[in-house]
């Protein structure tokens, strides 16, 4: 028998659909030992058992129609689609989404950790990694500190969220239809509000990106008279982008935040705030140009303004790669449990405000309202 | 060259009318059947399949220039996502028509009205059972099995999924375990 090592089980199922893929060594090996040749044997059984399993009839598409249909697709819909489209398009949406941001600094803030974070983490498989949030984890930061959290831009180039703007859709059913989420909706509202008065809204695939550019951070620090680390050799234009959505929201009462028309209340002082909304979102895809987990998290954690407590914080993250880092108030933050995982609240008993965000199987679920926050947490924890 | 209206035909290949026109076509005309194939196989319905293959070159359309080098592998890892995702939605809009009409479902697609009706329950099952166990599996394991059981070579699937090419025989020979053990087969 060979004098060489037993041939590995990745390597043996290798074998099987690419027999040239063997070293001869690993073929006189295989020809002799009876141990890989058994392991062999079980290998291609499940092989071939999986094969069974997902085995399908060869489909013959119309190559030619779906290129046409594709093409139509891309000439009719220019807005979405086409160059200065996505630019209208994310300018209206993301003029939308900073003007609720300015407002929620806690939906500001959790964006743009789990775009710094959970980017990061997904980064480490490298180009077209998905990024699967499985569970959301709370990072206490002072108010104060939160305006101070440094703007992206200054260091790179930010592609704001690109997608459709939300639209209302008349039914949950549609809602879910069209997102391809599932919503519980609470069977017992809270006193005070109308079952009657919901609206349900939809918010397509949405997408943005950062580049980091050495020079425009560079231009930034002199300005700015501020020290800026390094950026490490490979970071410098390479592109790290989000994926969001799609996601659904039912909006009991108040103004409903669509971007034109309807019953926007958008720019207005006295818009009327949802008595309760609970939405839920397709988690973040993540995507990487290549730099790695390290280097993105160490030189995006030392940026000026990053408070050395919330690094700390992403920094002591089990697994970054899986886990969606949501910024809270050091003051009401709270570490909840809700159907049975961990969530993530801001809020107190006094039914001014509550917020609470939770993960399930990679769909990030929230619900807000004028509640106290264990109402709140009750009310969600029955949406099963 | 003449102006042409929205989804009228063009001139070669239909058409593309600039070098990056002509790219993307090329793309499509080389990467779509294959995309509709990965996706068939886990919805089994060509339909849905055609429909995820062109949701995923529009999206990609949107971001990306066909030149770009990880232009397949891009392709082929959003077209096993949207397909699994397509899967999720279909399992929970199934938990929900079953709660309230259990056995009054029509048999939906045309061709199965043709069929023995305790047959394609019986397929139907056997697909909710595999759906159900490929959805438990990590993403990435779901992804490497329709990649490689779709004919993907191990150096397509690695380009994809963004690893060696000589850690995808071990990622595939886990799926595989781990897929066997969901469906109570290993």
């Amino acid at each position: 028998m060979a004098e060489t090592a037993h041939v590995h089980e990745g390597t043996l199922r290798r074998i099987h659909d690419e027999p040239l893929c063997a070293t001869l060594e690993e073929r006189e090996h295989l020809d002799a030992c009876a141990r890989c040749q058994e392991a062999s044997s079980r290998v291609r059984d499940d092989a071939e058992r999986v094969g069974a399993l997902l085995a399908q009839e060869r489909v013959e598409p119309d190559v030619t129609a779906a290129l046409r249909a594709v093409r139509a697709r891309l000439d009719q819909a220019p807005g979405r689609l086409g160059v200065l489209g996505r630019r209208r398009a994310g300018r209206a949406f993301s003029g939308w989404t900073a003007r609720r941001w300015r407002r929620t600094p806690l939906v500001a803030a959790g964006v743009a950790v789990a775009f710094v974070a959970g980017t990061a983490g997904a980064a480490a498989a490298g180009w077209l990694t998905i990024f699967e949030a499985r569970q959301v984890h709370g990072v206490a930061i002072a108010p104060a500190d939160l305006s101070g959290l440094p703007d992206l831009s200054a260091f790179g180039r930010v592609t704001g969220i690109r997608g459709a703007a939300p639209h209302q859709v008349p039914t949950v059913a549609d809602a879910e239809r069209e997102s391809g989420l599932h919503l519980s909706i609470p069977q017992q509202l809270p006193a005070g509000v109308s079952r009657d008065a919901v609206t349900y809204l939809v918010v397509d695939h949405s997408t943005g990106s950062f580049t980091f550019e050495a020079q425009q951070a560079a231009r930034w620090a002199a300005d700015h008279g501020q020290a800026l680390p390094s950026m490490p050799r490979g970071l410098d234009g390479s592109t790290i982008g989000v994926e969001v959505g799609p996601g659904m929201a039912a909006i009991y009462g108040g103004d409903v935040p669509l971007p034109a028309g309807g019953r926007s209340g958008e720019g207005r002082d006295d818009q009327a705030l949802p008595a309760l909304v609970i939405g839920a979102v397709h988690a973040p895809a993540v995507h990487s140009s290549g730099a790695g987990l390290g280097t993105i998290e160490d030189y995006l954690l030392h940026l000026p303004g990053v408070p050395p407590s919330l690094a700390a914080q992403i920094r002591a993250i089990g697994d970054p790669a899986s886990t969606l880092p949501i910024p809270i108030p050091a003051v009401n933050g709270h570490d909840v449990v809700v159907q049975g995982v961990h969530g993530v609240a801001v809020g107190d008993e006094t039914g001014v405000g509550s917020i609470l965000i939770w993960e399930r199987g990679s769909v990030v679920y929230g619900a807000a309202g004028s509640l106290p926050l264990s109402r709140l947490v009750a009310l969600a924890d029955a949406l099963r | 060259m003449a102006t042409m209206s929205a989804g009228e035909a063009r001139p070669s290949a239909l058409g593309a009318s600039s070098g990056a026109d002509e790219a993307f076509d090329r793309l499509f005309l080389d990467e779509y059947p294959r995309l509709v194939r990965l996706a068939h196989r886990l919805l089994g319905d060509r339909a849905e399949a055609e429909d995820v293959a062109q949701e995923v070159f529009l999206s990609f359309h949107a971001r990306h220039p066909a030149t770009s080098p990880q232009a397949r592998g891009w392709l082929r890892t959003a077209a096993v996502h949207t397909a699994l995702n397509r899967v999720r939605s279909r399992q929970r809009r199934a938990r929900r028509e079953e709660r309230h009409a259990r056995l009054e479902e029509p048999l939906r697609r045309g061709q199965d009205g043709m069929r023995d009706p305790e047959r394609v329950l019986e397929q139907r099952e056997e697909w909710a059972l595999l759906h159900a166990a490929l959805t438990r599996l990590r993403r990435r394991q779901a992804a490497v099995l329709l990649l490689r059981h779709s004919g993907f070579s191990y150096a397509e699937t690695a380009a994809a999924l963004g690893v060696r090419v000589g850690q995808v025989g071990t990622m595939v020979r886990r799926a595989e375990q781990a897929l066997r053990r969901e469906v109570g087969d290993g």
